[in-house]
């Protein structure tokens, strides 16, 4: 069924938030695979559960509220869920890093920024103190910002600078898998091209598996092999970027196609996807798509439409799937 | 010509700030014909949210003059005025009183103006409510009880509850997802064109701005860099940070081959900013000149507007 050289292999994973006013099932039934080397797109709305599939797989779910309720996750070979702590510990930052959205969160405002890539070297690589701060100084290189700069603080640093700060730590490891998560959501325009094609450059320089989660179509479509479009904690589609921007299927994926203004050819009129996202404490048992799908059918009401593969390395979950592929997949 | 529904001439905003004088807007002419979009476009911190609030009366101009039909309004937006401009905000979470229920806020302005008593002033929150596509049934209930889409349906309402003729959208989908981004355009988009709305619509998203424009001003570090009409702009970008922030646009499409034109460098601080074009610093194209003189605003004809020495 599947090669086994898959780096990273999620499958039916469900996540949920225990909180005093419910729960909240953040992901249901997850599947996603990356290959070594290979750049995934995780793409999704508010909500859809890109953030808590991020912390689950390194296992940084808020301990006593966020639970893992069922499937598994196979790193190299490896069941994370199983690692004790002190191995999970060993493999962040060594193996599997991130890059967070907001680069403040992650970098410490009372160390400068050589300090705090020194320290994950010292720590994940065990480099000496000098060592690990000549290397500091080369990392910061690395990501463009003059190596002098490593005394300096996070706060006297622009928005991208510190960014790009966080992918210097994030990969001074050289991990295996990078995980990132919205990484230039806060950024202009012109400074998200920067870090994105710093973030291409590194990663076919040390080969790492890269997951990007966004929820910008034009990020993935520049910047990812594969694409996997999220909704309400589930995958709904997976394709190679070719296949998903030029025949896009599920229904969600073309409603977000529909939704969106065009640069280059405007619209007279947009085409937006009626509705809201469900209520992640009360979603609905079939389709989570249905009560917002133009082309619902009352089983799809009943149960929940396991992802099929249509076409290889195609896969989509919706019961209509054929009525899809006869129309042809022009959204 | 017709006279232009809003003239701002050589608009000016400056604040006093630790490390010298921060130029917000330093400088900014253009205007608005009625009915008209006019998108303002460019990067964070670049000036148009305060060439928004100061058109308004919000926050007080340094220097330059606001003209409204006609007369000069600079710094004195008076109470009937205020009824005709009004402004949409980003930020759907915190620019409504979570304090207040949603009927409340839309009618807001009805109270300051003293429109309407008991009655007849909850049918026209209810009508007014009705047309942004909100069901009376969120009459009573409060702002965090609402998604996003649904509050920022409330913050249209409340603009628009007094049939402005003049309205400014600052960011008024940047906070939302695409599908439900859609939704609010198109409704900005009908109910411009049913009440005769002249827009200034501001965003850092050009495909957004382009989807809803006519004519369409890129803003630099307080200052226009370009100006011309959408379709122009887009398709004939000639000042060169346009033609970079252009080709910085992911494009959701599967376009292996397209080029990338990657700008160096960060936007220069406003704080005391160096005589010369404010773009220069990253320019790949900057001469001495441009290092040395501000470049001015200059028509190429057909209302396309470029303020470059070199292009
Ligand atoms: N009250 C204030 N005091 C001092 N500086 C201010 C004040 N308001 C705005 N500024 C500064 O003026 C400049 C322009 O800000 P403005 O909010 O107009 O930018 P913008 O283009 O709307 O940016 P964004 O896209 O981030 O909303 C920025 O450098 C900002 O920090
Ligand atoms: N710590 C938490 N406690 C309770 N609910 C949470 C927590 N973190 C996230 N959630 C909820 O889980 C769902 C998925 O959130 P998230 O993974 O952050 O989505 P995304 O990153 O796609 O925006 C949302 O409904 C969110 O409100
Ligand atoms: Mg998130
Ligand atoms: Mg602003």
């Amino acid at each position: 069924m599947h090669m086994s050289k898959d780096l990273l292999d999620v499958c039916d994973l469900s996540v949920e938030y225990r909180t005093s006013d419910g729960t909240v099932k953040a992901v249901n039934g997850l599947d996603l695979r990356v290959g070594t080397g290979e750049s995934v797109g995780l793409v999704g709305e508010t909500g859809a559960g890109k953030t808590t599939t991020a912390l689950t797989i390194l296992r940084l779910l808020p301990p006593r509220v966020g639970f893992v309720t069922s499937g598994s996750l196979k790193f190299d070979g490896r069941e994370l869920l199983e690692l004790s702590s002190n191995e999970m510990q060993s493999i962040r930052g060594n193996q599997i890093s991130m890059v967070f959205q907001n680069p403040m969160t992650s970098l410490n405002p009372v160390f400068t920024v050589g300090q705090q890539i020194q320290g994950v070297l010292m720590q994940h690589r065990h480099l000496s103190r000098e060592e690990a701060k000549k290397k500091a100084g080369e990392m910061l290189e690395v990501v463009g910002i003059p190596g002098r700069r490593a005394g300096e603080y996070p706060h006297q640093f622009s928005g991208g600078m510190r960014q790009r700060v966080s992918i210097a730590i994030a990969l001074s490891c050289n991990p295996r898998l990078l995980i990132a998560d919205e990484p230039t959501t806060a950024l202009d325009v012109t400074i998200q091209a920067q870090v994105l094609e710093l973030m291409a450059e590194l990663k076919s320089e040390f080969s790492t598996s890269l997951i990007l989660i966004t929820h910008d179509l034009g990020v993935v479509a520049e910047n990812c092999e594969r694409v996997a479009v999220m909704y309400a904690g589930t995958i709904v589609e997976g394709a190679d970027v070719k296949d998903l921007f030029e025949m896009p299927l599920h229904p969600y994926t073309r409603g977000l196609f529909g939704s969106l203004p065009d640069l280059e050819s405007p619209k007279s009129r947009l085409t937006p996807i009626p509705g809201s996202p469900p209520d992640p404490m009360g979603l609905p048992r079939g389709c989570p798509f249905e009560p917002r799908c133009v082309i619902k059918e009352p089983r799809c009401k009943a149960a929940r439409p396991p992802l099929m593969e249509v076409s290889p390395g195609h896969t989509v979950a919706c019961f209509r799937v054929n009525h899809l592929l006869n129309r042809g997949g022009v959204a | 010509m017709e006279t232009p529904l809003l003239q701002v001439v050589d608009l000016k905003k400056y604040f006093p700030v630790s490390g010298g004088i921060l130029k917000a807007v330093d400088g900014v002419s253009f205007s608005i014909t009625r009915g008209e979009t006019l998108g303002l476009v460019g990067e964070s911190g670049c000036g148009k949210s305060t060439t928004g609030r100061v058109i308004l009366d919000l926050i007080p101009a340094t220097d330059g003059r606001v003209v409204y039909k006609g007369t000069d309004i600079t710094n004195s937006v008076s109470r009937t005025l205020r009824r005709e401009m009004q402004i949409i905000f980003q930020d759907p979470y915190s620019s409504l009183n979570p304090r207040k229920t949603v009927g409340t806020i839309v009618g807001e302005a009805l109270q300051v103006q003293g429109i309407g008593k008991g009655k007849e002033r909850s049918e026209l929150i209810l009508e007014t409510m009705a047309k942004v596509g909100l069901s009376g049934d969120y009459y009573h209930r409060f702002p965090h009880e609402l998604d996003g889409g649904r509050r920022q349906r409330v913050g249209i309402a409340r603009a628009l509850i007094l049939k402005p003729s003049f309205v400014v959208c600052d960011e008024p989908v940047s906070a939302l997802d695409v599908s439900v981004q859609a939704q609010i355009l198109n409704l900005l988009q009908d109910l411009g064109q049913e009440m005769g709305i002249t827009y200034l619509f501001i965003s850092h998203d050009l495909s957004v701005v382009r989807h809803l424009s006519q004519r369409v001003a890129v803003m630099y570090l307080g200052k226009l860099a370009e100006l011309a009409p959408a379709s122009e702009l887009f398709t004939n970008p000639v000042h060169p940070y346009t033609k970079a922030l252009l080709a910085a646009v992911p494009v959701p499409k599967y376009r292996p081959d397209r080029k990338k034109v990657i700008l160096r460098g960060d936007v220069a601080s406003p704080i005391n900013p160096k005589p010369g074009c404010r773009f220069a610093p990253r320019c790949t194209r900057a001469a001495q000149v441009c290092k040395s003189e501000d470049p001015v605003l200059r028509d190429l004809g057909g209302g396309h507007m470029v303020a470059c020495h070199i292009a």
